[in-house]
Formats: C-alpha cells, sequence, structure tokens
C-alpha cells in the first residue's frame, strides 16, 4: 500500500505492505540507519524516532499507522549539522559509548527537554529513560547529559537577561 | 519483522468499524504496542486489523452532567496522567496511566487498548473498577455499557470495542490512590492495586473498593478484602490480615514470583494506596 | 639525545571524539551495511535441546517466494568444525574432534544431533530478511529428543545425558590450582571454618547491538570479506581461514564496522561467520546476516554459571589461613572460543583476590550441558572469584564476631610484599592495597553506618552495608605465559605510526573497539608521546587489510596492551627523527633534543626543525644519510612481561523495604586502581556501566533454563536489565599504582569494576538482615527472597 508521511520534514511517499514497520520503512526503504533494532519486544529503545513530537518507539508502530505524521528520526535532529545542546550536552559528558542505544536516548530525551524551560529532577530524567536500554554507561553519564543540557540553557537565559538589562 | 500477512484498514466510522470487526480473524488497532509485539512473536495472530484511531467520536476528555467525566477511548495513557480534568476527578487513573511503561508507551498506549489487553496484567483495570466506572463498548448488537463490576467479573464481551469510559468523578467524602510494582523486565503490573474510600469520622472505611491485578488470575476486585475492612481500621496490620484471610487459591504465582509473595504483596500495596488515599 | 619528559595530554579528559558522530546516528554498524546485489540469511535452529535429527525436508522452503538456498549440514561436509583455543591449562582435557587435531568446538550446522535449544541446523538465504525468515520457518525437521542436562554438577554424573562422544561423562577438565594438601591441613587445624554453597548464575551478556555479518566473496579475485561485529578481527581471520575454511589466508579480510557493545561476547567465532563467506561464494552475492534479541540469547556466549562449594579457614582473631573451592563450571553444549579457560584459569587463580592467605586451593570440574555456550562476560573469572571470597570474608567476621572491615584489613597483602606471589599462579605486580582500602571506607561515611541504620529503621528501611574488595588479572598478555594457561595462541598487540609528509600522523593498532572510545584514546597516547596535536593524528583500526597484526580488545587489555605499543613505536619515531636531526644539524646525536614535538640542537632551539618539518625533510630524503632510511613508518608488536593486576574496593549501601523486600542500591562507592590512567572520562564511564552490569547480576539478571533445556528468559522481556532508575550516581574516587609491565604504567580499566559489585550487594542485604541469623540469598537477590529471609520461611535463608 501507498503511505505518506512527512520524514525529517520532507514529504515521503513509500510503498509498504501492511504488516511493515516503521522501523523497516526508515531503515530499509529511506535509508535513515541511525534508527536501530536491538530487540523484538519493545523494551530496548534503540529504535525510538518522534511521532508528531512523541517519542515513539518505532518497532511498535506499523508504517500504515504513521500515515500522514511527521516522522522525526536521529538524522533530521537540529539544524543542518549542528549538534542540539542536549546532543552537545551530551558529548561533553560522554553519555554515549558504543552508541547504538544512543539515536534512541537522543529521541527520547529531546521530549523530555523540549520545553526551554525544562528542568526535570534527577529522579524524572531516570524515569524518562525507562524505555532506553543501556549497557555501557550504567545510565549515569547520560542524565549528568541532561542535567548538563537543561543548565545550560538556564545559563543562557540568565546571561540573556542580564544582557537585556545593561 | 511480522511474518503474518494481515489486511490493514482505518475507518472512520464507529460504525463501519463494528462492521469490519465482524469479520473472522479482525482485531482492533489502537496503540498496537501489545498487538504487534504478539504479532511479531507469533503469540498472536490476525488476517485484518482495524486501526480506530482515525474514529474521532473516540477521542476527547470532558465533563459529564452529574459529575461524571466521559473520556475517550482513545486518550492516550500520557494525556491521561497529565489531564488536569482527570488529575484533579480520578488521581488513581491518572496515576494508574503514569505508572504505565515507559514515556514511549504511554505517548501511543491508549486507554481502551489497555482495558481490552488480555493475557497480560496492565494498570488501567483496577483503577476503572476502584472508580466504578462505567465501560462504553460498541458491538454488532449496538452500543453497550458495562458497570464496573460487571467488567471485574466478566470481561469484556467478544468483539466490542470500548468507545469510552465514565467516571465518577471524586466526590468529597472518597479518596483513590494507586500503587504498583513493575515487572523489571517489562514493567507491566507484577502487582498493582487501585482503591477508593470514604472515612468515618473516627477514621474507620465506610466505603471501600479495592481492585487488584497481577497478583491474581485476572483483575479483580477483592470483595473479600473490602468486607473484612469495612467499619474498621485500615492500617497496615489489618489490611495485611485481611488479605491473609483469603482463600489461599485467590493468588497465583507468576514472573518467578510465588503466590504466597504476590498475595502479600497485593496487601502491602493496598495498605499503602489506602494509607494515600485518607491523607489525600 | 635528549628526549624530554612531555607527559601532559596522559591523564586529561579530553572530549571523546568519537561521540558526534555517535550521537548523530552516523556511525555504521554491520546492521546498516548495504551491498550491492546483497542477499539475506537466516538461521534455524534446533527447538530441543538435545536430540537425534532423522531428517530434515527443505523442500517447502526452497520453494518459497525470494529464496536462493536452503543448505543443512550435508551441504558444508568439506567445511572443519569451529577450533576452541583456550583450554584448561596443564591438565588432561577432552573435546569434540578437530581435523587438524586441535580441541574442536561445533560444526558450522548441526547435523546429526543437537545439543541446545538454537543449535544451527539450517540456513535459508533469500532476496529479502523477511523471504529468509519466513523460509526458515517452512522447514520442517525430524527430532528424536534424547534426554536433557542443563547443570554441570549433574552432567558429569553417572548415568547423565552424554552430549560428545570424544568427552567421557560430559567432562571437559577438572583443574586445580593451589596446594591442596596445605589448604586441608590449615582447614583442619583452623580455630574457624565457615563455608558456603554458592550459585554464581549464568547470565547474558546482552550487548545493545545483536551480533551480525555479512560475507562477500568477489568471483573475480577469489578474495573472501567478513563484515562482522567482532571484538577481534585479526583472530577470527586466522581461526576462520586456517582452522575452519581451509582456505589460503592471503584470501580472507575481516572488517569489524562499529561495533554495538560486546562484554566479551564478539570475541568468539560463531557458525554465521563462514556460513556467510561460505554462501556469499556459492551465490556470488554478498549475503547479510543479522540476530534477533531472541535469537542472540539462544546463540551468542552466556557467562558466568558456577556451582560451588567454598571454604575459609582462619583463626579466633581474625587471620585468615585458608580457602577452599570446589566448583562446577557449565561450559555449554559446545566449548566457546576460549570458554574452557575463561571457566577454569580466570576463575580459580583469581579467589583469593587482595589478601595474604597461607594456603589456597581451587579445583574446578568443567562440563558439558545442553544449554548455550559459555564464555566471557565482563570481569568473567574474577567477579566469580571475589564473589565467593567476599562471601566467605564476611561470613567469617560474623562467626568471629568482628567488624568485617577490620578482618579484610588484617588480611591484606602488605605493600611490601610485592611482586607477590599469591600461590595460585598470578604474581601480582604492584599494589597499595591499605591505601585503597581505606580510602575507600573513608568516602563510603563506613565508619557512620550505625546512625544511617538506625534512622532508616525509623522508615521502614533496613539498612545494611557491604564491602567487596578484589585483584583482578588483566592484560592479557605475555604470550609464554598464557601458553601454559593453554591458550593456543599469541596474545601480544601491536602498533604502526606513519607520519605523512605533512606533519599529521596515522596511528594503526591490532585491537578493535566495541565502544571504548580507542580513537581517542590511542590518538592521545600517540599526541602525548609525540608532543603533538591530538587533532592531527588519525587511529585506524579493526580491518585486517590495514591493521598490524594485534589481538583485539577482550580482558580489559586494549589500553595496557595497544597503549604501550603506541608508546613504544612513538619513540622509535623520535629516535630516527633524531638520528636524521644529528645529520641536519650536524652535531652529534647526542645533543639532538626531542622536546614538545620540536628537533633542535641542544641550546640552539631557534634553529630547530618542527615535527611538521621533519617529516617533510624525511619524506623527501634530501641529503640524509644512506643509514637513515627515508620516511617515517614503524611498527611495533608489544608482549609484555607478565600480565597486570588492578584492584580496588568498592562499598554498597542498600536499604531493604521491610514488608516488600525490596532491595534498594542507595549508595555505592568505588574506589579503583588501574595503574596510570589515559583518558579519566573514558575510564569512569566504563567504571559507572560495569558497576550497573555488576548491580545486574546481583539484583536481576539469570538466564534461565527449563528442564527440558529451554531458555526461559529468551527476550528482553523476561531477562530484566538494570534501567536508570535502578542505579544511583556512584561515588568514584581512584588511587593510582603504576604496573612496571609496560611503558605506560598502565592497568586494565574497561570490565574490572564489574568485578566487585554483586559480592559488596549482596553482604550488605545480609548485613541489613543479619540480627535474623541469615547468612546468605542467592542471586539475583529478589524482594521475594529477601522477604522470605524476613520472615524467616523456607528457602532463602542458609
Amino acid at each position: 500500500m501507498k503511505i505518506s508521511l512527512q520524514v525529517n520534514g520532507a514529504p515521503a511517499d513509500v510503498e509498504a505492505e501492511p504488516n511493515e514497520l516503521l522501523v523497516e520503512t526508515l531503515r530499509d526503504g529511506l535509508g535513515l540507519t541511525g534508527t536501530k533494532v536491538g530487540c523484538d519486544t519493545g523494551q530496548c529503545g534503540t529504535c525510538v524516532v518522534q511521532l508528531d513530537g512523541k517519542s515513539v518507539k518505532s518497532c511498535l508502530l506499523l508504517t500504515a499507522q504513521a500515515e500522514g505524521s511527521e516522522v522525526t528520526t536521529i538524522e533530521g535532529v537540529g539544524e543542518g549539522r549542528e549538534l542540539t545542546d542536549l546532543q552537545e550536552a551530551l558529548r561533553a559528558e560522554h553519555g554515549t559509548q558504543c552508541g547504538f542505544c544512543t539515536p534512541g536516548m537522543v529521541m527520547s530525551l529531546s521530549e523530555l527537554v523540549a520545553d526551554e524551560n525544562a528542568a526535570p529532577s534527577e529522579p524524572e530524567i531516570r524515569e524518562w529513560l525507562t524505555g532506553n536500554l543501556c549497557r555501557c554507561t550504567g545510565y549515569h553519564s547520560v542524565v549528568r547529559g541532561v542535567q548538563r543540557a537543561c543548565a545550560m540553557r538556564t545559563a543562557d537565559t540568565a546571561a540573556a537577561a542580564t544582557a537585556a538589562k545593561e | 519483522m511480522i511474518l503474518t500477512d494481515f489486511d490493514y484498514v482505518k475507518p472512520g466510522t464507529l460504525g463501519e468499524a463494528v462492521a469490519l470487526l465482524a469479520a473472522e480473524g479482525s482485531r482492533v488497532l489502537a496503540g498496537g504496542q501489545s498487538l504487534l509485539v504478539d504479532l511479531r512473536t507469533g503469540d498472536g495472530t490476525a488476517t485484518r486489523l482495524v486501526d480506530i484511531r482515525g474514529i474521532a467520536a473516540l477521542r476527547g476528555v470532558r465533563r459529564e452532567g452529574e459529575g461524571r467525566l466521559h473520556i475517550g477511548a482513545l486518550t492516550t495513557l500520557a494525556e491521561l496522567a497529565a489531564d488536569p480534568l482527570v488529575r484533579a476527578g480520578a488521581p488513581a487513573l491518572a496515576e494508574a496511566a503514569r505508572a504505565n511503561g515507559d514515556p514511549q508507551v504511554r505517548n501511543l498506549g491508549t486507554l481502551g487498548g489497555n482495558l481490552a489487553a488480555t493475557g497480560r496484567a496492565t494498570d488501567l483495570p483496577v483503577a476503572v473498577i476502584a472508580a466504578d466506572a462505567t465501560i462504553n463498548l460498541a458491538g454488532r448488537g449496538g452500543q453497550e455499557t458495562l458497570t464496573a463490576d460487571a467488567y471485574a467479573t466478566r470481561g469484556l464481551p467478544a468483539g466490542a470495542v470500548i468507545t469510552s469510559i465514565e467516571v465518577p468523578v471524586r466526590e468529597h467524602r472518597h479518596h483513590s490512590a494507586f500503587e504498583k510494582t513493575a515487572d523489571r523486565a517489562t514493567r507491566y503490573p507484577l502487582c498493582a492495586v487501585a482503591v477508593r474510600a470514604a472515612y468515618a469520622g473516627d477514621g474507620t472505611a465506610a466505603d471501600l473498593r479495592i481492585a487488584v491485578t497481577g497478583a491474581t488470575a485476572r483483575v479483580q476486585r477483592l470483595r473479600g478484602v473490602e468486607e473484612l475492612l469495612l467499619g474498621g481500621p485500615t492500617g497496615t496490620g489489618e489490611v495485611l490480615a485481611a488479605f491473609r484471610a483469603q482463600p489461599r487459591d485467590m493468588f497465583v504465582p507468576g514472573r518467578g514470583a510465588s503466590a504466597e509473595y504476590l498475595g502479600h504483596l497485593a496487601g502491602v500495596l493496598t495498605a499503602r494506596a489506602l494509607a494515600r488515599a485518607a491523607a489525600r | 639525545m635528549t628526549i624530554a619528559e612531555t607527559t601532559s595530554l596522559l591523564g586529561q579528559p579530553i572530549d571523546i571524539r568519537e561521540d558526534e558522530q555517535l550521537l548523530r546516528g552516523e556511525a555504521t554498524y554491520v546492521a546498516d551495511l548495504r551491498l550491492p546485489g546483497m542477499a539475506h540469511m537466516a538461521i534455524l535452529g534446533s527447538e530441543h535441546a538435545h536430540a537425534r535429527i532423522n531428517g530434515i525436508d527443505t523442500s517447502a522452503a526452497a520453494a518459497m517466494p525470494g529464496v536462493l538456498k536452503v543448505a543443512t549440514a550435508a551441504d558444508f561436509a568439506g567445511v572443519m568444525p569451529l577450533p576452541c583455543i583456550w583450554i584448561p591449562g596443564g591438565v588432561e582435557s577432552h573435546f569434540p574432534p578437530h581435523p587438524y587435531g586441535l580441541p574442536g568446538s561445533r560444526p558450522v550446522l548441526s547435523g546429526d544431533v543437537v545439543r541446545h535449544v538454537g543449535d544451527p541446523i539450517a540456513v535459508v538465504v533469500a532476496e529479502t530478511p523477511k523471504q529468509a525468515a519466513a523460509a526458515v520457518k517452512a522447514i520442517v525437521v525430524d527430532y528424536e529428543p534424547l534426554p536433557v542436562v542443563t547443570r554441570a554438577d549433574r552432567a558429569i554424573e553417572d548415568g547423565a545425558p552424554q552430549l560428545h562422544e570424544a568427552v567421557p561423562n560430559n567432562l571437559n577438565a577438572y583443574w586445580t590450582c593451589g596446594d591442596k594438601e596445605r589448604t586441608d591441613r590449615n582447614l583442619a587445624e583452623a580455630e574457624v571454618v565457615v563455608e558456603l554453597d554458592l550459585v554464581n548464575q549464568r547470565t547474558i551478556n546482552s550487548p545493545m547491538e545483536p551480533r551480525g555479518a555479512v560475507g562477500h566473496y568477489d568471483q573475480a579475485t577469489g578474495d573472501y570479506t567478513l563484515y562482522a561485529s567482532t571484538q577481534g578481527p585479526h583472530n577470527h581471520r586466522f581461526l576462520l581461514a586456517a582452522l575452519v575454511l581451509g582456505i589460503p589466508f592471503n584470501k580472507l579480510r575481516v572488517v569489524a564496522p562499529t561495533v554495538g557493545g560486546s562484554f566479551g561476547t564478539k570475541g568468539y567465532l560463531y557458525p554465521d561467520m563462514p556460513l556467510v563467506l561460505l554462501l556469499s561464494k556459492e551465490l556470488n552475492r554478498p549475503v547479510k546476516w543479522v540476530d534477533t534479541r531472541t535469537g542472540l540469547m539462544n546463540s551468542t556466549v552466556q557467562g558466568r554459571d558456577h556451582r560451588q562449594h567454598v571454604v575459609l579457614g582462619g583463626t579466633r582473631d581474625g587471620r585468615i589461613t585458608a580457602v577452599r573451592c570446589t566448583s562446577y563450571a557449565n561450559l555449554g553444549a559446545y566449548p566457546s572460543t576460549i570458554g574452557p579457560g575463561v571457566a577454569t584459569a580466570l576463575m580459580g587463580r583469581s579467589i583469593t583476590g587482595m589478601y595474604d592467605v597461607d594456603a589456597a586451593f581451587c579445583e574446578v570440574y568443567a562440563a558439558f550441558t545442553n544449554t548455550v555456550s559459555l564464555g566471557a562476560q565482563r570481569g568473567s573469572g574474577r567477579a566469580e572469584a571475589a564473589f565467593l571470597m567476599e562471601r566467605l570474608v564476611d561470613k567469617y567476621a560474623t562467626e568471629i564476631g568482628v567488624d568485617p572491615a577490620a578482618v579484610r584489613r588484617q588480611n591484606l597483602v602488605p605493600a611490601t610484599k610485592f611482586p607477590y606471589d599469591n600461590g595460585l599462579g598470578w604474581t601480582y605486580d604492584s599494589g597499595n592495597y591499605q591505601e585503597n582500602f581505606e580510602k575507600a571506607l573513608e568516602m563510603a561515611g563506613y565508619a557512620d553506618m550505625a546512625g544511617r541504620k538506625a534512622e532508616a529503621r525509623g522508615r521502614g528501611k533496613r539498612l545494611g552495608v557491604g564491602i567487596a574488595t578484589y585483584v583482578a588479572i588483566c592484560g592479557v598478555g605475555p604470550s609464554t605465559r598464557m601458553s601454559q594457561e593453554g591458550m593456543l595462541g599469541g596474545t601480544w598487540e601491536s602498533c604502526n605510526i606513519r607520519v605523512h609528509p605533512t606533519g599529521e600522523v596515522a596511528v594503526t593498532v591490532g585491537s578493535a573497539s566495541t565502544g571504548q572510545s580507542h580513537e581517542t584514546i590511542f590518538a592521545q597516547v600517540a599526541a602525548d608521546q609525540l608532543g603533538i596535536d591530538p587533532a592531527t593524528v588519525r587511529v585506524y583500526e579493526a580491518d585486517t587489510l590495514k591493521a598490524p597484526y594485534g589481538q583485539g580488545t577482550y580482558g580489559s587489555r586494549s589500553y595496557s596492551m595497544a597503549g604501550p605499543a603506541i608508546a613504544l613505536t612513538a619513540q622509535k619515531i623520535k629516535d630516527k627523527m633524531c638520528r636524521a636531526g644529528a645529520a641536519m644539524f650536524k652535531v652529534p646525536e647526542d645533543k639532538v633534543v626531542y622536546a614538545n614535538g620540536k628537533i633542535f640542537a641542544e641550546g640552539d632551539e631557534e634553529n630547530g626543525k618542527t615535527f611538521a618539518e621533519m617529516a617533510m625533510a624525511m619524506w623527501y630524503h634530501w641529503y640524509l644519510p644512506q643509514d637513515i632510511e627515508p620516511a617515517l613508518d614503524e611498527t611495533t608488536h608489544f608482549d609484555p612481561p607478565d600480565f597486570n593486576y588492578p584492584f580496588g574496593t568498592h562499598v554498597a549501601v542498600v536499604e531493604i523495604d521491610e514488608l516488600t523486600g525490596e532491595t534498594e542500591v542507595v549508595a555505592y562507592t568505588a574506589v579503583d586502581d588501574a595503574g596510570n590512567i589515559g583518558n579519566p572520562k573514558i575510564v569512569e564511564g566504563q567504571i559507572e556501566g560495569s558497576i550497573t552490569h555488576g548491580l545486574g547480576q546481583v539484583l536481576m539478571e539469570a538466564a534461565e533454563y527449563d528442564d527440558e533445556g529451554h531458555l526461559i528468559t529468551s527476550d528482553l522481556r523476561t531477562y530484566a536489565l538494570p534501567r536508570a532508575a535502578d542505579v544511583p550516581f556512584f561515588q568514584l574516587g581512584k588511587t593510582v599504582t603504576p604496573t612496571p609491565h609496560n611503558p605506560l604504567g598502565a592497568k586494565g580499566a574497561g570490565e574490572i569494576a564489574t568485578v566487585p559489585p554483586a559480592a559488596a550487594v549482596a553482604n550488605a542485604v545480609v548485613d541489613a538482615l543479619s540480627d535474623l541469623g541469615v547468612q546468605h540469598i542467592d542471586m539475583p537477590i529478589t524482594p521475594e527472597k529477601v522477604w522470605r529471609a524476613l520472615n524467616g520461611t523456607s528457602g532463602a535463608a542458609q
């Protein structure tokens, strides 16, 4: 069947069987291999993408279900080749080792910090990561990365406020 | 990778959906996160998936007359957890939605799908039963309304689509809460409990609804426990004693835990839920 | 010549250059490879744990859409079985046969008998992965089920089901180390003897990336290329070409693309590797195979799995005099590439850890069972050793009524005793265990636990504190020494440094990263040693066509093996530059100074040459003496004089819910000593991951087989991995005791912190329940086991 979606801001018309999963369309059909497959049952979170701004597991969604939706994958994050502030903070904290869980983590956490004023607590960050498994980092550097991203924004806001006053 | 073949259809109206579902092998597809896993692993089968997410009538949360909330079956768990009306009027339901899975599961998973799940314990049914909500269904025979107690005892009729639920908005005297111990691997409930209680002036329980899942063969209301606690205090000691007094075969083993432990855990979670409810 | 010390870069937490690519999702893993004309393979694994195969009907599968080939064992009659290259050292051992007389493992496909669920029987190659997977389901196998055994201790009993004709009673080896006589005498004479029966349960490594392989045979040249998620491309090339396929070494190239975690599992030979190569040749198309999670759990090596009876003897006043361990090690159905060595030497020789014990003895019965093959798992062998020792020490402390910290303090190997022969086969290189131990206790606030316990009790929680120390043999290693341990191969490492005419540098190593930031750290070492900007250094590895021979990444070896190889190669580069400099500056060689990437005649820095200028000069080779070869291109193969022995002390604080028995790790302090550290950012990340991995084993992870040999925990719905909310931030500290065994003074680091957490947490849980008389709870320590211990009911408490 023919399915029309928006992928990373561009229209994509794909031909997919009814039983085709979104992750298969993204990886095999569109060559967007940043989205990974790490399990068969929806626990690992390496396939997380955003569907209309909400993080979802693309291995638990038929491509057909995404008809008319805006899909964002890791390839579509940020402006051009610029890292987002979240990615930058994760880099600073070394919040990735083998990198296999990383795209899913970024797509999940991008929703958590989507609001400019987001300031999740440590337990909230840890709870949010329930859907993303990582075997390398023990999650610590990832949690620190989110905290750093939020702190960077607060610092930016404070700096902007100070600049405005002056 | 799903190896089984099926048709995918997305009707725009409830009537079309019900007609499509009449065929053998048709399954409702809402969030789809349980169904698609079952189809991947071969634990489930389908020849046609009827995607009901295009049916506008199944959406939305609104206040209904006589202190009731109407919640559309397609309300996602994330919406349910965040909705101000639900949080104020049916806090245990919001808590149950929040306790579900992970953020990605909550973003796709729906109220209806969670209530219709079979073969695994899910979070929302206990909250719906404890809240004494009613469940609106559409089936071949037309619209039908199921009371919480009928849902708890008989489950859903075959082939029916949940369209919405109606929840009595928390009255002044009613207090509710949800507690859960998640299975480590799946985050499904190892055991989950929801309670609704009203207390007399002396702090004794004047009205009680307790529902449990995970520790029992299927989700159910624990009338035996309610009866023992009614009219008395609901401290941890009393609650655990009431659970111990239940028939031995009421609790079942699961996920590597014994029936004995799960029965005890259900008691602890109930005591904690009642303590939190009373403090509200 | 004078070479100034310029060690300013090592030890700095410089940013990780790999991270940007990973954060953008741009790294290419095996599953992301797409070659023109690529076909896809799927594997049919056995449904039975032990069965005779009376027939296989592939006709329906062969007729399915898109199917290019269905193959069974009969199609690969000329292919040799996989070899096993680490056998229990110094003892008689029994293996399935290999035509070269080596220890054999499994055939590429099993034909007559299957020995574990998932044992590969047949493969399908089709146009798409889905077609291949669907066709596999259509293969009909006529199984005749045979009796099954899944436990090592039962497998060696008389009358147990027999797995291999060449292995009587399924006993691969009875292996021992230490002094049995003295140990038994000390135990007989000991004032106090404590014993434990332990199950160090089987676990599944579970890297996030399942394994995969792409085979590409080039008909024009007759060359094979294997792209695989592997920890050791050179090793795999050697074993595959020489010992499995029987093709010229020159005809096989092995490439590891980005590898998504391994922790021990991807250093092994697996049937899929030869299969994709053979089928690529037959079909004249690239053939790709990518595992599923359930496939991984039924095919990729699993870890731990020892059943042990352990005994400790000591005096009333706290001096440990003897330790004895009898262990039944479960090797699975076939010996994995290095499994038998992991199960014996790595565990047995490590059992006394940080303690100076008069006599110790360990015996291991290594046996085959109808389960997935056993291999390494992060901290393998050493974690099992630390668990038994640290549990014993706590039980001993309880028995004699002394604080567990005091007993440990009294028995630590004194700093004056290094190098220290532990009597079990290891000679510890260097250490200051007292400093390390006291630092950890201090950081953890060990002295103040009584107050915290009382405070927790007021909240309905029982607080417990547990200490675990360890010594983890790393830096594998000295090749001759490893041969004595039964390793059939060299274990050295290598480096090539090529200085381009522009002064940029290419560092190529024989190791292969599976997520340990090799590009960053190896560039850091080279830049440090050469005194140049790390941004000008590129690191290459993991491709046998380009990299000098090396053994790959395992046993936390890369930094302490490839790192020194880089340093030694950098030295050769500097030496050669200085010799050329002497000619250019017309001064004697001993008057040439190399400092901060600059070469000059002593006292004349102004007229010196930069590193880049020297590189260009060597490239042109104008007016340089004939005995100085052109260009700068040097290689080193580093074989260390001995292993290195990192160590550490971890302190876990847990709170147990008195009503539910749930255990929460509320604080965790780790003080590890990995010698000189190259990049603390990398090491700290690995330590945090390692501890979390160890907490997984003690609190939730277990590979469970039913009596028919089916793996019950065969996906991530049934096998729990630690999540972010399961762990608190850890408190990390370090001590630094360089090893004398390599020029960087570096010890292993990547997996060492996985060694003690299980023991630390188990000790903490038992501490929390000590007033109830609880002496041990088996892993994984589930809420129900703790609840039963709290209530004194059956099963959990010993």
